[in-house]
């Protein structure tokens, strides 16, 4: 389903993120990606949700060359992909229905068609009751599955998380990852950036570790070891 | 773009006018005043202007004919002269209508009145000339010169008396357009930056909203909308209050402007004008907006 192939991203000022990087990720797995901070876990997503372009390399996403999309498809190019983040990105003037809303808002759906997506997929993440709440009134751990229902509303094949526990203390993370391995089970790619170890050692899942912008290792059911 | 989108585009643009209030607020206010400022321009470059040429439309220029003209001759060039189109209107006088004007204003002058019964009527026969645009008496007066009646004229006040009068005049008139119209270009460019600057401050509040819409696959137009219709808002308030404010200060001021220019009405004129004005600067404060908008959000919107 991805394909990176000798991806490199160098920041001016010869900043290098990352090194000839070379990945395959199949459609259903769950990816996780380690590594201390710095040695370009985020660049990485980053280059798959197109908010950066590579410096060299080509990156495929179900054959197609993301390089190589102009200003027009890039957003259709997103609403295939959720994105989670540590610091959950919501809308505090909203509520977590607006928030979860928004995502198909933008791709032009209708009204019932949102109302009811919006409320099967705020049932998964367990905030069934809290549509009208703002996020300031929800706990951590609630404003991130906020931020997960809003990422997966739409029904994107892949679910990029950065950091999503970064936040959350030990039960919230987990109730956390077990959302992420739940909706993995349900057919969503997942690719999560970390530096949890516990975590990544408990699901037993493909790791992948980077260091200094280049992967050292690439193990299915693999430890978190750098 | 889909009309779904543009609605939702609309309601949400109207949505963060409303929240944004302070913000909206201080940002009209401005608008307002650079408005009010140009519309006083205005009306005193209308008040200076009409004063000027009102002045102007008093100067006529007389054309003095040779004493021997007969009446026939004359009326006919008084005819060709009446038939220009930049002529308000031309009059004929002859030798004994000119003696009768002159006793009248010399009447209590008993040496004058007496000198005059001793030469007899020493006056010319003479066209007066009232014209639309004073610029023109050159023109005119070359066109007599050299028509078939030009050997009738004997003398024209206009090269030794009225030119420099008229000339003087008409580049103070002149002096008045062009400062009147670069103090609105400058007040126009004011409130340009101040709407530009404005909008800019609404967007960098609204920079974590736009990074989220850029996130979910928002395209560029769905990000845009909701700024430009809260642009286009505060064009529209602006232009409507600052109206409402000008014309009871023109009303208020209506003694100062009739004590300088007592033959204009600046108030009956801004009537008449009000929807024309009204138009202009709802359209220019609609178009200034949109624009500001558009230009300010480009930042945000690059990937």
């Amino acid at each position: 389903m991805i394909h990176f192939r000798n991806v490199s991203k160098i920041y001016s000022g010869d900043v290098v993120a990352l090194r000839n990087i070379n990945l395959d990720i199949q459609h259903g797995e769950f990816v996780s990606i380690v590594g201390q901070s710095g040695t370009g876990k985020s660049t990485l997503l980053r280059l798959l949700i197109l908010e950066e372009k590579p410096s060299a390399g080509k990156i495929f996403f179900r054959e197609k060359d993301l390089t190589s999309l102009g200003h027009r498809e890039i957003p259709l190019h997103r609403r295939r992909i959720g994105v989670v983040f540590q610091d959950f990105k919501l809308l505090n003037k909203r509520t977590v229905f607006e928030n979860t809303s928004f995502a198909l808002e933008v791709a032009g759906r209708s009204s019932r068609d949102i109302r009811r997506n919006v409320s099967q997929i705020l049932e998964i993440v367990g905030l069934a009751g809290k549509s009208d709440k703002y996020p300031t009134q929800l706990s951590g751990g609630e404003q991130q599955r906020v931020a997960i229902a809003r990422a997966l509303v739409h029904h994107p094949e892949l679910l990029v998380a950065d950091e999503p526990t970064g936040n959350l203390d030990m039960i919230n993370t987990w109730e956390i990852m077990e959302l992420l391995l739940r909706i993995n089970k349900l057919g969503t790619t997942v690719i999560l950036a970390t530096h949890n170890k516990e975590t990544v050692d408990r699901i037993n899942r493909r790791v992948i570790a980077l260091d200094k912008g280049i992967v050292i290792r690439d193990q299915q059911e693999g430890k978190y070891m750098i | 773009m889909e009309w779904l989108t543009l609605w939702r585009g609309i309601k949400a643009g109207i949505k963060n006018f409303f929240r944004n209030g302070w913000l909206s607020v201080a940002t009209i206010s401005i608008i307002v005043l650079t408005l009010f400022i140009i519309n006083t321009v205005f009306v005193i470059s209308l008040v200076a202007k009409e004063t000027l040429e009102d002045i102007q439309s008093k100067i006529d220029v007389s054309i003095y004919f040779k004493s021997d003209v007969n009446e026939t001759q004359a009326a006919e060039l008084v005819g060709l002269i009446n038939k220009m189109p930049e002529v308000k209107e031309a009059k004929y006088i002859s030798k004994d209508e000119a003696l009768t004007l002159f006793k009248e204003k010399h009447q209590k002058d008993d040496v004058i009145l007496k000198s005059l019964e001793e030469l007899g009527n020493p006056l010319q026969p003479s066209v007066n000339i009232k014209m639309t645009n004073p610029g023109a008496y050159r023109n005119i007066l070359s066109q007599v010169e050299s028509s078939q009646y030009g050997n009738l004229v004997s003398d024209v006040d206009y090269y030794s008396e009225k030119k420099p009068v008229i000339e003087r005049l008409d580049r103070i008139i002149k002096a008045v357009q062009k400062t009147g119209l670069v103090i609105i270009a400058i007040f126009s460019l004011i409130a340009i930056l101040v709407t530009f600057n404005s909008i800019r401050l609404t967007m960098y509040n609204y920079r974590r909203e736009v990074e989220i819409m850029k996130l979910v696959g928002a395209n560029a137009w769905f990000i845009r909308l909701p700024f430009v219709v809260e642009g286009i808002l505060y064009g529209f308030f602006a232009a409507w209050i600052s109206l409402l404010l000008f014309y009871p200060f023109v009303y208020l001021s209506a003694p100062f402007l009739n004590s300088i220019a007592p033959n204009i009405n600046a108030l009956n004129y801004l009537k008449g004008q009000a929807i024309i004005l009204l138009t202009i600067q709802l359209a220019g404060g609609i178009i200034l907006g949109a624009i500001s908008s558009l230009i300010a959000i480009r930042k945000y919107l690059k990937i």
